[in-house]
């Protein structure tokens, strides 16, 4: 490993219920409070559908849905760089996705028509879409890119891991530049899971650290990001908008475990020494928080003893009360939001939520002054927990 | 290489069709042991008889006292890693949990698990669904940390027949990088119907026999099995003065980009790439390669495209090199197969015994390398290339090396 290789994010790819692409997220999220009015029970993408916006240079094989949001969002986004990629440069690029439930879907209906209709009614073709490596190697696959496939299926962290896997394969020199993130659909099981876990908001509302939240709201995304070495980036004249300057994950941080607290302040004090960071270097965190009762309280907890008085100046920038609780998609949605705070915000302010001390009504407020710094992390209900950071690029 | 870069193997544990724990494994796979047997299933998958690998002599109760119910894949991977940290003489829990960690690798994970709550869900029965991990495949790489205490890196990895060769080279840059002092490098898989029945509708379940490289090879046979190794860096097994059994001198991955299928025969560039990466991480050359212990699945265009890649890759050596496929034996565990052939490596590395690949009758003249048909040979072998090439084009190289400390 080269510990003074630089890994930074270039471009960046999502498929949300804002719609395609990072911008509609991205304006949507900076827009701020009154998205939630939208998020009425159940999400689903109200864009086009995505066959129409494929028209690759190689035929699309899949038809699958995710798959091909998959697909589309990364043609929207970074299609054009892939595109114009020559043959070697494909040998050193990877993609390596996370996912927590992408793949069941299609289990499950294979499992279905197998045992309920007889053997003979399975499409042998559609085999390959129950197994989670499906959506990498599709990436793969659609632009010819001969580097490293990854699948990680680690839980509801997984996505964010995915980016934390992808900075370490360049940084150790086995690829230049890599396509990293996370997917996950709305399906029967994770609604089902929601719901008999009792996470599920009834009100239909994602209400961040509020005091009237009720729980979260089940959300299908996609979130990518294109890093690439410091040298790869310039070779190929791409503005880097952000360095990936460390990351760390920790498993078994059940909100309410005893050494929940523990670990998720160790992987977060981890990921700040590689950075080089203090907890005062930080003007924004990026947190999970999803509008559940036990969830947004042990997040609260966790930044207090981050950050202790400071956190009152520390912006927190949600993301599910737009985008919903997109599983394993939701960390790398929140990362590619901190990706653009600290590109863009000399652009504008930023929405974003001021706690109080303990027990005092968060406020949203604008914040006017650049995002140089920003923390994001994954804390799943299911106790993975996965962190990194983002600051603004220096050439 | 600085020894904090060198990775060591200093611990395996393994659970198969053909036994369970290192020592049975090696008396089984001399002597040629099948572990196909015929198996029943509640399914219909278009077989009159359908053969598979199964640890039939596997009891879970023997592992720990106090077993929890979890699904078959974590139980495998539970086992295998027990008898790996035993064999490496690892305390659990370890001195410093942080610093102990590990990486597991599989296919399917735990499939009857989903199935079975699939089936409750279905019929609303059951408590299906209360638990916030239920239907998740990180629940083989968490099991395994938490039964044992490991606080280090934990991560899954979803590659399918190549996610075994993958752990290990994801574990080797954890120790690399400094993240952990051991790793644990872990790979299982059951057998679920989904992927029973997906094998059987493409035409890749052989009705009985896996015969890799043989003229009439008719496919593969399903199998499970769970395996495991404890990887250090060179400097910290000196340190506590492990046994070491071999190195892992270099690692390679890549995707073939080729399709699910990847059925152009004359497409070998991904694996191309991953063999580049393998050799240049090793800083070894192709010529250096006594033996290949193939992914020899015994599909008919798998088979035939290794043999072009591995002529492409070893160029005229490939016909003095030894090749086997101890899938011929053990079936194809899917993703535990990988890590099950690195412990065919290590041992072969250790006691000078390249074993056969078994059913071989009929010479393929598409297929014309060594395969060592049958019969166990024993030879020095020095640097074993372990290749692995994933359902989708997940390609997954590994280089192990005799330790000669």
């Amino acid at each position: 490993m080269d510990p003074g290789l630089r890994v930074v994010v270039t471009g960046a790819a999502a498929y949300t219920v804002c719609g395609l692409g990072k911008e509609a997220f991205w304006s949507r999220l900076r827009g701020g409070i009154g998205a939630n009015d939208d998020l009425q029970g159940e999400v689903s993408p109200r864009t086009p559908p995505p066959e129409t916006l494929l028209g690759h240079r190689r035929r699309i094989k899949t038809d699958h849905p995710l798959a091909m949001r998959l697909l589309a969002a990364i043609k929207h986004d970074l299609g054009q760089f892939l595109e114009e990629l020559t043959a070697e440069e494909r040998e050193h690029v990877g993609v390596a996705l996370g996912s927590a439930y992408a793949h069941l879907g299609s289990y499950f209906a294979y499992y279905q028509t197998g045992t309920e209709r007889g053997y003979q009614f399975v499409n042998p073709r559609h085999f390959p879409s129950t197994l989670p490596n499906f959506f990498a190697v599709e990436v793969n696959d659609a632009y010819s890119l001969w580097g490293s496939s990854t699948t990680i299926g680690s839980g509801l962290a997984a996505g964010l891991e995915a980016i934390g896997y992808a900075a370490a394969s360049i940084k150790q020199g086995q690829e230049t530049a890599m396509l990293a993130g996370g997917l996950d659909e709305v399906n029967d099981f994770n609604q089902h899971l929601l719901e008999a876990t009792r996470l599920r908001s009834a009100s239909g509302l994602v209400r961040p650290f509020a005091t009237d939240r009720d729980g979260t709201v089940p959300g299908e995304a996609v979130a990518i990001l294109l890093l690439q070495s410091e040298q790869s980036a310039h070779a190929s004249q791409r503005k880097p908008l952000a360095e990936v300057c460390g990351t760390a994950s920790a498993k078994r941080v059940f909100w309410d475990s005893p050494s929940a607290q523990r670990k998720a302040v160790e992987a977060i004090g981890c990921v700040l020494e590689s950075a080089g960071a203090k907890p005062s270097d930080i003007d924004a965190v990026f947190p999970s928080v999803g509008g559940t009762i036990q969830g947004d309280e042990f997040e609260r907890e966790l930044l207090w003893k981050v950050f202790g008085e400071r956190l009152e100046s520390v912006l927190v920038v949600p993301v599910k009360h737009i985008a919903g609780e997109c599983f394993a998609a939701s960390g790398p949605l929140q990362c590619l939001a901190a990706v653009c705070a600290v590109a863009f915000s000399s652009e504008g302010p930023l929405l974003g939520i001021r706690l109080a001390r303990n027990g005092a009504k968060p406020q949203w407020a604008e914040q006017i002054s650049p995002v140089s710094t920003a923390l994001v992390y994954s804390a799943g209900y299911d106790g993975t927990f996965s962190v990194l950071a983002v600051r603004r690029y220096a050439a | 290489m600085d020894e904090a870069e060198q990775i060591v193997i200093t611990g395996m544990g393994v659970v198969a069709p053909i036994g369970i724990g290192v020592e049975a494994f090696h008396r089984a796979l001399a002597d040629g042991k099948s572990g196909i047997s015929v198996i029943e299933f509640p399914w219909h998958t278009g077989y009159k008889v359908l053969q598979a690998g199964q640890a039939k002599d596997f009891d879970w109760r023997l592992f720990l006292p106090a077993s929890p119910k979890i699904g078959r894949a974590s139980q495998l991977a539970v086992a295998a890693s027990k008898l790996a940290l035993d064999d490496a003489g690892l305390d659990y829990p370890p001195r410093r949990p942080e610093r102990v960690g590990a990486i597991v690798g599989t296919a399917m994970g735990d499939a009857d698990e989903f199935e079975t709550g699939w089936q409750e869900f279905h019929n609303n029965t059951g408590r299906n669904g209360s638990s916030r991990q239920w239907m998740r495949l990180g629940n083989l790489s968490e099991r395994v940390a938490e039964l044992f205490d490991l606080e280090g890196p934990n991560h899954l990895v979803a590659t399918t027949c190549s996610a075994g060769n993958h752990a290990i080279a994801w574990s080797a840059e954890l120790l690399r990088s400094r993240a952990a002092d051991a790793m644990l490098a872990v790979a299982a898989d059951t057998i679920g119907f989904v992927d029973m029945l997906g094998f059987s509708r493409l035409l890749l379940q052989a009705p009985e026999r896996c015969q890799p490289f043989d003229l009439h090879r008719k496919g593969t046979i399903l199998s499970e099995g769970g395996a495991a190794m404890v990887l250090e860096t060179l400097a910290a097994a000196k340190r506590r003065g492990a046994n070491i059994l071999a190195e892992v001198a270099g690692c390679g991955l890549s995707c073939d980009a080729a399709g699910p299928f990847a059925s152009n025969l004359q497409n070998t560039r991904g694996m191309r790439v991953a063999a580049e990466r393998a050799f240049r991480s090793a800083q070894m050359s192709p010529d250096q390669i006594d033996h290949v212990s193939a992914h020899g699945s015994a599909t008919r265009l798998n088979d035939h495209k290794e043999t072009l890649f591995l002529k492409e890759v070893l160029g005229r050596r490939a016909y003095k090199v030894l090749i086997n496929s101890i899938k011929s034996m053990l079936g194809h565990t899917q993703g535990a197969a990988s890590m099950m052939e690195a412990i065919a490596c290590v041992l072969t590395l250790n006691r000078g015994l390249v074993y056969p690949t078994i059913n071989y009758e009929t010479p393929d003249p598409a297929c014309d390398l060594d395969y060592v048909p049958n019969q166990a040979r024993e030879q020095r072998v020095d640097a074993i290339l372990s290749d692995s090439f994933g359902v989708g084009g997940n390609n997954a190289l590994v280089i192990f090396r005799r330790w000669q400390g």
